[in-house]
């Protein structure tokens, strides 16, 4: 009941969340107008900023929150491993690859990029499993193994970006990792994806609880434990996938939020994964409004924002781990 | 009605071969001991019975069915293990643990129901774990963690309970209640009872068959009042010992006082 609460009071928080994005940025709308719009009232301009450039924006930053979250936890279940993280581990250069290569490559076919992040992101995810599985991922074997491979897809990229040079500006912010300048087609092409990926990780809440014991009790109870893991990697890598493929790589959502959610909410699945899913909606779009606003009228890639935030948070659930 | 049968079965790891032309048949209703020196097979043969190891050769029937022929789920219906090692999320209550044991037996759209909660009660009960069982499992003992795996394999209302080395981290008042248990449930309830022990003492006392492993052969199987001797225990662990015979059942009592190794003991 009083897990049923806190889910219910971080439902609350998002929507708190949502209003407060829209109604800042580079021109600040009070809450007041924005009611007025509901009930199509209010100033032309402004409703064109809401619904034109803020909404889609928004809606766009909750569902990458929301993947990237899901897709970190369901990492960190099928590696046996709180570090796993889409961005950290190298799903999302992966992902990134294989975007870049369609978008500088061959850019008319720009309808293949969500399809093309995805296979990137799986390749990397085998990659880490052939590095560093040796009965569970050890936290120090996956970062290092994460280093190896974001530097060898990274390099990968970089070698794609320069051959393309001439076609690199239009891509830029969205090698660091930005939301901004994100159209109603954009939000359309993810959400499909997104709404597909999020409700098959609820069809994962049992397997993955199961997966946190050891591999051969998990097998005595029934479980599948190579198929399942396969298929649960697949769809972390799909989550992260079609998010990169929209907003470039972000890392530390699916480290933060997961782990947060375990603290309040406990390990179980059942209760992690939805609160994860609201949590990161909540914490990327703040990362966003956050990086519209600071510097203003500069708009920051939000990737910056959550390396900056994230980044020492990492290291300190490191140094944690190593002295348990 | 054989429990469990096993024929030419030929175990190892990679290529290695650590369990050679095993053949054996274990009877419903019978607690059996494995015991045997450090490397001789003995959890790799456990390993088997629950399907965690495929055979390299030779099968392994779980009363009439191959067991490479069935799947995960029908296997963990009827066999359970209690494993030496376990890992779990620090912050599951006992009871929670234990409800996992109950879910071989459920579909994946099925959640908890009323007969659930009454085998995790009867499992707690038997288990002990009354007062503990709304307790984190990592604010619990050793002991109390390894009957709250026991309990795990108790829910899944096994025909066939393996248990590997399960008294190893328990002191000796836990390790007699733990192996007492067992019996009671075996007697009790007609349920096979395969256990790999170090101790030569408890397996005699707690088994009415006992198969003896060196180096991944059968040296001797049988009634342990029957084989167990100072002939054998020489042969199988290079120690010499005395026996004597429990006044109350009968079952013999090995006090080893010598090894035979050879060479300065430190």
């Amino acid at each position: 009941m009083k897990k049923a609460l806190i889910i219910l009071i971080s439902i609350l928080l998002f929507i708190i969340t949502v209003f407060f994005a829209v109604s800042m940025g580079s021109v600040n709308i009070p809450l007041k107008e924005i009611f007025n719009f509901l009930f199509d009232k209010g100033d032309v301009i402004n409703k064109s900023i809401i619904f034109d450039i803020r909404l889609p924006r928004v809606l766009i930053a909750a569902l990458v929150g929301s993947n990237l979250a899901v897709a970190g936890a369901l990492l960190q279940s099928v590696m046996k491993n709180p570090l796993a993280d889409p961005g950290i581990i190298g799903v999302s250069s992966g992902a990134s690859l294989g975007a870049i290569t369609i978008m500088l490559i061959i850019p008319q076919y720009t309808y293949l990029v969500p399809l093309f992040a995805f296979l990137g992101g799986v390749f990397a995810t085998f990659l880490i499993f052939i590095l560093a599985w040796k009965d569970g991922i050890k936290p120090i074997r996956i970062i290092l193994s994460g280093v190896a491979i974001n530097a060898m897809l990274g390099g990968a990229t970089s070698l794609i970006s320069v051959l393309n040079s001439d076609r690199i500006q239009g891509i830029l912010m969205w090698v660091n990792g930005s939301i901004s300048g994100r159209s109603w087609n954009d939000l359309n092409m993810i959400l499909v994806y997104s709404i597909i990926g999020l409700i098959l990780s609820f069809f994962c809440i049992r397997t993955s609880n199961i997966l946190l014991l050891s591999d051969e009790k998990a097998v005595n109870l029934g479980i599948n434990v190579n198929r399942t893991r396969v298929l649960i990697s697949l769809l972390g890598a799909f989550l992260a996938g079609i998010s990169t493929s929209i907003v470039g790589i972000i890392g530390f959502v699916g480290l933060v939020v997961p782990h947060i959610s375990r603290l309040v909410i406990g390990s179980d699945y059942k209760y992690l994964l939805p609160l994860s899913m609201i949590g990161g909606a909540t914490m990327l779009l703040l990362a966003d409004t956050f990086a519209r606003i600071v510097a203003k009228p500069i708009e920051l890639p939000v990737g910056t924002i959550m390396a900056v935030i994230g980044g020492p948070f990492f290291l300190y659930l490191l140094r944690k781990g190593e002295k348990r | 009605m054989n429990a469990v049968k096993i024929s030419n079965l030929c175990l190892g790891y990679g290529k290695k071969t650590v369990i050679k032309d095993f053949t054996i048949d274990i009877e419903k209703g019978q607690m059996v001991s494995i015991i045997g020196p450090n490397g001789s097979g003995k959890s790799t043969v456990l390993k088997s019975l629950a399907k965690l190891l495929e055979p390299q050769e030779g099968i392994v029937y779980i009363g009439k069915n191959n067991i490479t022929h069935m799947s995960n789920k029908e296997v963990s219906t009827s066999v359970s293990i209690l494993l030496q090692h376990n890992t779990y999320p620090a912050d599951i209550s006992a009871r929670d643990l234990i409800y996992y044991g109950r879910l071989p037996h459920k579909k994946w759209y099925q959640t908890k129901d009323q007969e659930d909660e009454k085998i995790i009660d009867w499992v707690i009960k038997n288990t002990n774990l009354e007062e503990l069982q709304y307790k984190k499992i990592n604010c619990l003992s050793g002991g109390e963690r390894q009957r709250v795996w026991l309990g795990v394999a108790l829910a899944q209302q096994p025909k066939i309970l393996l248990l590997d080395e399960p008294t190893t981290y328990l002191d000796i008042s836990y390790q007699l209640e733990l192996l007492e248990l067992v019996k009671m449930l075996n007697q009790r309830s007609d349920m096979t009872v395969v256990m790999v022990l170090h101790d030569l003492n408890q397996a005699s006392k707690y088994s009415n068959r006992v198969i003896v492993l060196k180096e991944g052969q059968i040296v001797a199987d049988g009634d342990p009042k029957e084989i167990l001797n100072k002939e054998l225990i020489r042969k199988v662990y290079n120690v010499e010992s005395r026996i004597y015979y429990d006044e109350v059942d009968g079952h013999p009592i090995i006090i080893p006082n010598k090894n035979n190794l050879g060479g300065e003991r430190i």
